[in-house]
């Protein structure tokens, strides 16, 4: 096979003097699927800006196609014939499907012409669909096409302009299974075609299940380059974090005692007075994880705001050791120790302009072991976070560091920490290992479960599929705001049973969980 | 008094008067759509054309020509607009802060250059000054109904007509209006294709700045034939509440135009009316209530919608 692109010694150092590469060799060969894994910080992202031309490397070369490369921007890259497919999509909602894949390269009536052809545009889109199978419609505004189909949209978007080498940025991160595979079933018809796949991800099995070749990164460095067949999960991460990682999350049987909490028929709408919650019944008991699966905007984030009291209940109760949580404030719950992992650390779990000290007492500094008078004892907050920082991990230059200054493990931690540190009996974790990396992400996963044979209720929210099936004792899937079926999570509940019933293509018979 | 009003709207000089309101309405409307909807919301457009509108007079004065008048009054707003852009593109100054500056610039700067060039406080009316022409079309002219609702009219409001279907083309037909709206909805999908995000921005502001001008230079050379201090009285904020309530395309700005349009014509109407019993201040609120009406309407419209929508 010939060799595509060859970067060799790539070294990025920002002005800021931070070193996100400090040589990394990267070799593609043409028609394979090369996946490029490493954890967060590992220098991912920084080496596909090199490669787009988004950034320049400060020293090492690239050579495409056997000739060196200069790239002045995603322009000239996209003029090579690369070609990426960005994590966030890259799309403009209320413009079509065709004039997203057109965009920044519409065709003209005539070489003079001020004005789109639209109908030829299509027929190029249409053509390009019946080609790679993406099913697509182009007419369709992309505000209105389901998650899926904007990925397909995306890869459209890239193969329109002629990529021969097409770079997935962590493209499952928003796929059900259903439409993981269909994506890999796109992937293998793109490789028939004649691409060539650079395809950056977390998840292992994916490496495992689609790649021919992967390369390890750890630190802004290639640890290796291997051939998938030779090799296996444990290896792979074992390379990227440095040491042994667990998988499996270990833990024994749950052993469930009294409800805690008891929800019965909520119900919930948005802003726009849209149901986002219908008749939701759940229960969880004391040592014992309830995991909610569902794709992402199915009412996940509601359940959990209204059960914490960020959200209104148009009608149904939240029976809390039989003391009702709707029309209670978020401090009157948070004081009934119900801790909080919100999903999103950046904005609602953590303030990025305090310290971290700051940050791990949000929830305590009404108690009077962090006041003296009137005000916060800063001494005592400060003792208290050193110790919460040792216990939890938390890698940061001192406690009085500034939150938004961490890295994204390292502020989850910190929320954990200050969450699990109140001793909650009922801990509502939403995306707890969101955007985290994997040895952080064993680290969260053993805290939580321990929290469990603690005696806690937790009821764990998470869009990754595979944590909830690792972590969950039982299983909730959530569709469209309905609860479709609650399954006990044993060894013979499959992803594609659960995923049947995220898509709401199943739905459990009987009343579940009734009141 | 009704009867007054009747009269007039039968003898179509409420037409005559509402295109006469409509037109700078119209104009800073369809500017401040284009760098709406490239994510730049322009809301200096007042002082935009309180800027334009003592240009462009000074200018027609001095040489005696309306087209170097509207020029030079459209120059000096696309100029302000670059600079608004300049600050808040690249410097970073939120853009709602730097559109207020040139508004409160706008405002003062004119009065003290009326003041220092001209000696007025309060107005500058130039003798003989050459307006903006009618059209008055051969033939038509003297046909009863039709001559009067065609013939007659300013150039500039034929001219903010015609820009309306050139927006609807600009932004809907060419691959510049895609980039536009990209640029506004998603900037970091235009980036990803190479579309220069900045440069688009500026444009918008260029565009919005020009069709503010074309408001301004209209209102004191073309609407009268002077400048008074202040005398956009609120229009270019009308112009804005507008561009939200035409849900920010050309025809619905049109029509958002002709409704404020028509509350200043019967406003006007009504104040010329000869013993009329309402006190003035009551019918000189007309347009402002009808805007906020306009634009409880709009909210609720939308509300509804979005409830249907899911």
């Amino acid at each position: 096979m010939t060799i595509l692109l060859e970067m060799k010694e790539i070294h990025k150092v920002y002005p800021n003097g931070t070193a996100a590469n400090r040589g990394i060799d990267l070799t593609v060969r043409e028609g394979e699927i090369h996946a490029l894994v490493g954890e967060n910080g590992a220098g991912k992202s920084t080496l596909m800006k090199i490669l787009f031309g988004l950034e320049a490397p400060t020293s090492g070369t690239i050579a495409y196609r056997g000739s060196p490369l200069k790239l002045q921007g995603p322009r000239d890259a996209i003029r090579q014939g690369m070609g990426m497919v960005h994590q966030h999509f890259m799309l403009a909602p209320s413009l079509t499907v065709a004039e997203n894949i057109v965009l920044g390269d519409e065709l003209r009536r005539g070489p003079l012409s001020m004005f789109r052809d639209q109908l030829k545009e299509q027929d190029e889109i249409r053509k390009l669909i019946e080609t790679y199978g993406l099913k697509v419609d182009p007419l369709e505004k992309v505000e209105h096409i389901p998650v899926g189909q904007k990925q397909r949209v995306e890869i459209l978007k890239v193969l329109y302009r002629g990529a021969k080498l097409i770079i997935l940025d962590e493209p499952t991160a928003v796929l059900t299974p259903q439409e993981t595979d269909e994506l890999f079933h796109s992937i293998k018809a793109l490789i028939g075609q004649g691409h060539t796949i650079i395809f950056i991800t977390h998840k292992l099995r994916e490496v495992m299940e689609i790649s021919d070749r992967v390369t390890v990164l750890r630190a802004g460095k290639t640890i290796a380059t291997l051939e998938t067949k030779n090799t296996n999960q444990e290896e792979i991460s074992r390379l990227m974090v440095g040491r042994d990682v667990l998988f499996s999350v270990e833990k024994r049987p749950a052993e469930p005692k009294d409800t805690v909490l008891s929800v019965r028929r909520l119900n919930a709408v948005n802003e726009k007075g849209a149901p986002v919650l219908r008749d939701v019944s759940l229960e969880i008991r004391q040592g014992e994880i309830l995991g909610i699966a569902g794709v992402e905007g199915n009412g996940q984030t509601e359940l959990v705001e209204v059960l914490t009291g960020l959200h209104p209940a148009s009608s149904g109760e939240a029976l809390y050791f039989g003391e009702n949580l709707i029309g209670k404030s978020v401090a009157e719950i948070r004081a009934m120790k119900v801790g909080h992992v919100p999903e999103d650390r950046q904005t609602s779990g953590a303030c990025l302009t305090s310290s971290i000290a700051e940050n791990l007492i949000l929830d305590h500094y009404r108690n009077p072991e962090f006041t003296w008078g009137p005000f916060i004892h800063k001494k005592k907050m400060k003792e208290f976070a050193k110790v919460m920082m040792q216990l939890f991990d938390v890698r940061a230059a001192s406690e009085e560091a500034m939150a938004g200054s961490l890295s994204g493990g390292n502020l989850q931690k910190v929320v954990i920490a200050r969450e699990l540190s109140k001793n909650p009996k009922l801990l509502i974790a939403s995306q707890p290992t969101r955007g985290v990396d994997i040895g952080a992400i064993e680290f969260i996963h053993r805290e939580i479960v321990k929290r469990r044979d603690g005696g806690a209720a937790v009821l764990l929210v998470s869009a990754e599929l595979s944590e909830v099936m690792s972590l969950s004792d039982r299983i909730a899937v959530i569709y469209n705001g309905e609860i479709v079926a609650v399954l006990d999570n044993d060894e013979s509940l499959t992803e594609q049973e659960i995923g049947y019933y995220m898509l709401g293509v199943k739905k459990q018979q009987k009343e579940v969980a009734a009141p | 008094m009704l009867n007054a009003i009747w009269n007039q709207i039968v003898d179509l000089t409420i037409v005559v008067v509402l295109f006469r309101f409509m037109t700078p309405i119209l104009l800073a409307a369809l500017g401040g759509l284009i760098s709406d909807i490239a994510g730049v919301i322009n809301i200096s457009l007042e002082g935009l054309m309180l800027l334009s509108a003592f240009t462009s007079i000074a200018v027609c004065s001095g040489t005696g020509s309306w087209a170097l008048g509207i020029a030079a009054g459209a120059a000096v707003a696309v100029a302000v607009s670059y600079a608004i852009g300049f600050f808040s593109i690249r410097l970073k100054v939120d853009i709602i802060i730097a559109g207020f500056a040139v508004n409160i610039f706008g405002s003062g700067f004119t009065i003290f250059m009326m003041n220092k060039m001209y000696g007025q406080a309060g107005n500058y009316s130039p003798p003989d000054l050459h307006n903006i022409p009618n059209v008055n079309i051969p033939f038509l002219e003297h046909v009863p109904v039709i001559g009067k609702l065609l013939s007659g009219h300013s150039l500039m409001v034929w001219a903010a007509f015609i820009l309306v279907a050139f927006c609807v083309a600009l932004i809907y037909k060419t691959p510049y209006g895609v980039h536009l709206r990209a640029v506004g909805e998603a900037p970091d999908a235009a980036k990803s294709v190479g579309i220069p995000v900045r440069r688009v921005q500026y444009s918008a502001l260029a565009w919005s700045g020009l069709f503010a001008g074309l408001a301004g230079a209209y209102l004191s050379t073309g609407m009268t034939s002077m400048f008074v201090k202040d005398m956009t009285a609120g229009t270019g904020f009308l112009a804005l509440a507008v561009v939200l309530l035409g849900n920010r395309n050309p025809i619905g700005i049109l029509i958002g135009s002709f409704i404020f349009g028509l509350a200043s014509a019967v406003t006007t109407i009504v104040q010329t009316i000869p013993g009329s019993q309402y006190p003035t201040q009551f019918i000189q609120m007309i347009p402002y209530v009808v805007t906020i009406l306009a634009l409880v309407f709009f909210a609720l419209r939308k509300k509804r919608r979005h409830a249907l929508a899911v």
